[in-house]
């Protein structure tokens, strides 16, 4: 699958924030995206996914030719697209298993195993999906399965068992989320898979745990944008493509080499090197 | 001979009404042989004086019938031991929001 950004402008409020985004993904590639705070990293991976807040003002994301900005989020979510929070929001009252289970069948269009398929009920998701046209959901004739892959993934991500019963994300630490956001994309496979700022506060050893989901999925058939800010990240997941944030507009983009120049010679460098003009004080203020 | 999966595979078409879950999932089935010439199952329900038993039942049995060449199927119903959460699927105490 290809996912093309062309000339994508978006903006919050009154604000632009991206100007200009250029960057075709295919299935198979991992592409790292790094640049300065404020420089858009974040924006892009909400507008990706189509949150709410920001207003794209011009430009096309399309997913195999398809409109993914005419698509809701969830929408976007069933074609394979999916997004590592770099805040993962805390959900009291849902478990993390059952969370897992009606995710993972929603994403292949099942019904909920072990359930009797009521007639006159909307297809699976429509309590995620509120108003969306569903395709009617296959029966889900898989025998009890689904714990065992769940465990599996568990064990995979060394996350307890125990937390197969815990409220999703609630009173997690800030590693225990990011695994759980990696464990998501495992069970869940998709085809495209943005993590935002996964590796900002983790320790060494998260980080290694999270780097080996993100490694595990790695095929022909999986492609992800890693945002980030850190070498030490790309050091674990060894990205194909390197692209430079800068200022709403990716500056450059090259392979590994240009993490290294990155974290040799700074932002700074970046600037003088592809001449850009810092566009107000303001803006030079939130580089710093 | 049709196997005890084979059996088993027929039974989780059959959802206790109550809950909504197949009955295999449910734990309700305690036994289940095959012979020759017929199948035979035990099952319990959730409760006792539980109204659908004889739904339940008889869905088993056109269960069974449908998926297989088997007229004589023996359904028996038992209350020992007592059904529990506990014997409900992983699965099943996911779905209804039980731990695991």
């Amino acid at each position: 699958m290809t996912l093309e950004i062309t000339d994508l402008h978006a903006r919050i409020e009154d604000k632009p924030i991206l100007k200009g985004i250029n960057l075709t993904i295919k299935t198979g590639e991992m592409h790292a995206i790094m640049g300065p705070n404020g420089s858009g990293k974040s924006t892009l991976s909400n507008v990706i996914m189509g949150h709410p807040s920001y207003e794209v003002t011009a430009g096309k994301i399309l997913l195999d030719g398809q409109d993914v900005l005419q698509m809701e989020t969830h929408e976007r979510a069933r074609k394979g697209l999916f997004m590592a929070f770099q805040y993962p929001v805390e959900i009291p009252g849902i478990t993390v298993g059952r969370f897992l289970k009606r995710a993972v069948e929603i994403s292949q269009g099942l019904a909920p195993s072990v359930r009797a398929p009521l007639p006159g009920r909307s297809a699976p998701g429509s309590a995620l999906a509120i108003g969306a046209p569903t395709p009617p959901a296959k029966p889900n004739a898989r025998p009890s399965s689904f714990v065992k892959e769940l465990r599996e993934a568990m064990t995979f991500m060394e996350i307890d068992q125990q937390f197969i019963n815990r409220y999703l994300n609630e009173g997690f630490s800030g590693g225990e989320k990011k695994r759980m956001e990696v464990l998501q994309m495992l069970l869940l496979k998709p085809s495209f898979a943005i993590l935002d700022e996964t590796d900002s506060g983790l320790d060494i050893d998260a980080l290694k745990v999270v780097s080996k989901g993100v490694n595990h999925l790695r095929s022909p058939n999986f492609g992800a944008i890693i945002i980030t800010h850190y070498q030490r990240l790309l050091s674990h997941i060894r990205p194909d493509f390197v692209h430079i944030l800068y200022q709403g507009r990716i500056a450059t983009s090259g392979g590994e080499e240009l993490v290294q120049a990155l974290e040799d010679k700074g932002y700074d460098w970046v600037k003088k090197q592809y001449g850009i003009e810092e566009e107000s004080n303001e803006e030079a203020v939130v580089l710093n | 001979m049709v196997t005890k999966g084979q059996i088993l595979d027929s039974l989780r078409k059959v959802y206790d009404p109550e809950i909504g879950i197949n009955v295999v999932d449910v734990g309700l089935v305690y036994r289940v042989e095959c012979f020759d010439d017929r199948v035979e199952v035990d099952f319990t329900l959730t409760s006792p004086g539980c109204p659908l038993a004889d739904v339940i039942e008889s869905d088993m049995k056109t269960s069974i019938r449908a998926d297989h060449e088997i007229e004589n199927v023996i359904t028996t119903l038992v209350w020992n031991p007592p059904w529990g959460i506990e014997y409900m699927s992983e699965d099943a105490r996911l779905e209804l929001g039980y731990p695991i």
